[in-house]
């Protein structure tokens, strides 16, 4: 196992990040068995994951809370707290500007995350993911274009087909509103929530423990009637995804699965995949947070370290890829997914140079690209 | 102290996010982009912050509500952290002066009723929760699209993305 850059294992701490974060989001939180020397070792690890104000709620009324570095996850807990309260008020008025124009936005993520956890400022933000019906898409655009003093940065969806659903009418049938402030804010229906939690989390390769913490949280919210059959409907390949990350929400959270069909299936997790995840949570260094590739092709020093950073995990590799989670070796699926990332780059090397000379466009949507954070 | 100028002076609350918390008070200043936590003992004191309360029953209220020794300086010495972090409407002045209100001696006179220094009122500054939100670094293609004001430009080192440039409602590196 490489060691980390403190001298820690990468996988051992990231086995400790999953245990601070067991059940964390409970209220009240299971007590925790880690030492205060565990707790100074893994705050930047936490920090960096978005769930530093999630261990402080978790240590604030034990002994832990005098760690070294609990006062660090202290300080993110209260700028979470109040970011959360310009986020909502960004959100808001993003929805606002959509309605003005007829679009009706889905909210993805973000406050439609955070309303389940127990206390605002357990879920830090990042922007606001929005989608919109394919066809309001320019409409939508337009709407935001200047006014990011007011809403925030918006990652704008046009219509959401990394949900695999067939039909984004049936999506928007199930959406649900719920009030927030003066504005009612339309999210994804349950299933499709879940849903989109688990695809993304898999997506991104599981890097940070907030979105495993997500999926724990909407799994142990779920109402009554939840319709196990709608969450894991259409193509096996992405039911199989989904039950798998709800099972690394199970093993690694302890999240509840009793009862469910995720804990009824005979599916076992492949031996390479908890590894994987917790080595993520406990590297230090990730391309999510570095600079991109279009920058680091400006200085070619930094090339080689960005290449390095961005060599696909297995998980990315296998989603990307659109490949089944099972015990075969995972190169390959690696290999192709470099190959299909760097023909994407190649692609939009002419319009970002076109978006370079061409000058400032306005606010708006944007395709995610490496290097940009995404909560 | 002039009893004029025993009342509480004004609590800002224009461009102001306030978050209660049970043990304190979080305030982030939308203009300043400053952020700023408030112990229970400052909060209580910028609650009172009306215009109408006097400082002599703001006093009081601290040594019944936390056991603080009954002494307008504490509330002056509140007062002026309140100030400094511009938590005070324009144009209100902050009572006090000419009352001594060195932490120094404060500190001394807690100390000596048991200990109660925690409890001196203290304002602390947080790192802005905006910035900490959103991506450490952005681009210049991203900040074309006004996404990461404010954030240094990876790729265009010393520069940042600036909003409401010369070229009015548009976003660049600079």
């Amino acid at each position: 196992m490489r060691p980390n850059a403190r001298g820690g294992d990468a996988r051992e701490n990231g086995r400790l990040v999953a245990a601070a974060l067991a059940g964390a989001w409970r209220s009240p939180a299971p007590p925790l068995a880690l030492s205060p020397a565990d707790i100074a070792e893994i705050t930047p690890l936490l920090v960096r994951g978005g769930t530093g104000p999630l261990a402080w709620w978790r240590i604030r009324r034990t002994e832990l809370q005098y760690a070294a570095g609990a006062r660090s996850l202290r300080d993110t807990y209260r700028c979470d707290t109040l970011q959360a309260a310009i986020h909502e008020r960004h959100t808001i008025q993003a929805i606002a500007a959509l309605r003005s124009v007829g679009a009706e936005p889905l909210l993805l993520k973000g406050w439609a995350a955070a309303r389940l956890y127990p206390e605002r400022g357990l879920r830090p933000y990042g922007d606001i993911d929005l989608c919109v019906r394919p066809e309001q898409y320019e409409a939508a655009v337009a709407a935001l274009t200047g006014r990011a003093a007011e809403t925030g940065v918006v990652d704008l969806h046009r219509g959401l087909p990394e949900l695999y659903r067939p039909s984004l009418d049936e999506v928007y049938d199930r959406s649900q509103l719920f009030p927030l402030a003066a504005e009612e804010v339309r999210t994804l229906g349950f299933e499709d929530h879940l849903r989109y939690l688990c695809i993304h989390l898999l997506r991104h390769g599981a890097y940070r423990a907030l979105w495993l913490c997500d999926i724990a949280v909407a799994l142990e919210a779920a109402p009554e009637d939840f319709d196990w059959e709608y969450l894991l409907r259409g193509e096996q390949r992405q039911s199989d995804w989904i039950i798998c990350a709800l099972r690394l929400a199970h093993e690694l959270l302890g999240a509840r699965l009793d009862g469910t069909t995720a804990a009824g299936s005979a599916k076992r997790l492949p031996r390479w995949l908890v590894p994987a995840v917790v080595r993520q949570w406990g590297t230090r260094e990730h391309y999510m947070d570095s600079s991109t590739m279009t920058a680091s092709l400006r200085r070619p020093r930094s090339m080689l370290k960005a290449l390095r950073l961005r060599w696909p995990n297995p998980i990315q590799a296998t989603v990307g890829v659109g490949g089944p989670f099972n015990e075969l070796p995972r190169l390959p699926f690696q290999l192709g997914e470099c190959l299909l990332r760097t023909a994407h780059f190649v692609t939009q090397v002419p319009q970002l140079i076109r978006q370079r000379s061409v000058g400032p466009v306005g606010r708006g949507a944007h395709t995610p690209v490496p290097g940009e954070r995404s909560r | 102290m002039n009893p004029a100028r025993t009342l509480m002076p004004l609590a800002r609350t224009e461009e102001l996010v306030v978050e209660q918390l049970p043990d304190e008070t979080l305030v982030y200043d939308l203009k300043r982009h400053k952020a700023h936590c408030l112990n229970h003992t400052s909060s209580l004191v910028w609650q009172h912050c009306d215009g109408r309360t006097t400082t002599a029953q703001v006093a009081r209220l601290l040594e019944e509500k936390w056991g603080l020794p009954r002494d307008e300086r504490i509330v002056a010495f509140a007062l002026e952290r309140l100030r400094r972090a511009r938590l005070l409407a324009d144009g209100t002045h902050a009572p006090g002066d000419g009352i001594s209100t060195s932490r120094r001696e404060l500190v001394r006179k807690l100390a000596a009723v048991g200990g109660l220094t925690m409890l001196l009122p203290v304002i602390t500054s947080l790192k802005s929760p905006l910035a900490a939100a959103q991506a450490s670094t952005t681009t210049s293609a991203q900040c074309n699209l006004c996404i990461g004001v404010g954030l240094p430009c990876s790729d265009r080192p010393g520069k940042v993305c600036t909003a409401n440039t010369p070229t009015q409602g548009k976003c660049r590196c600079v």
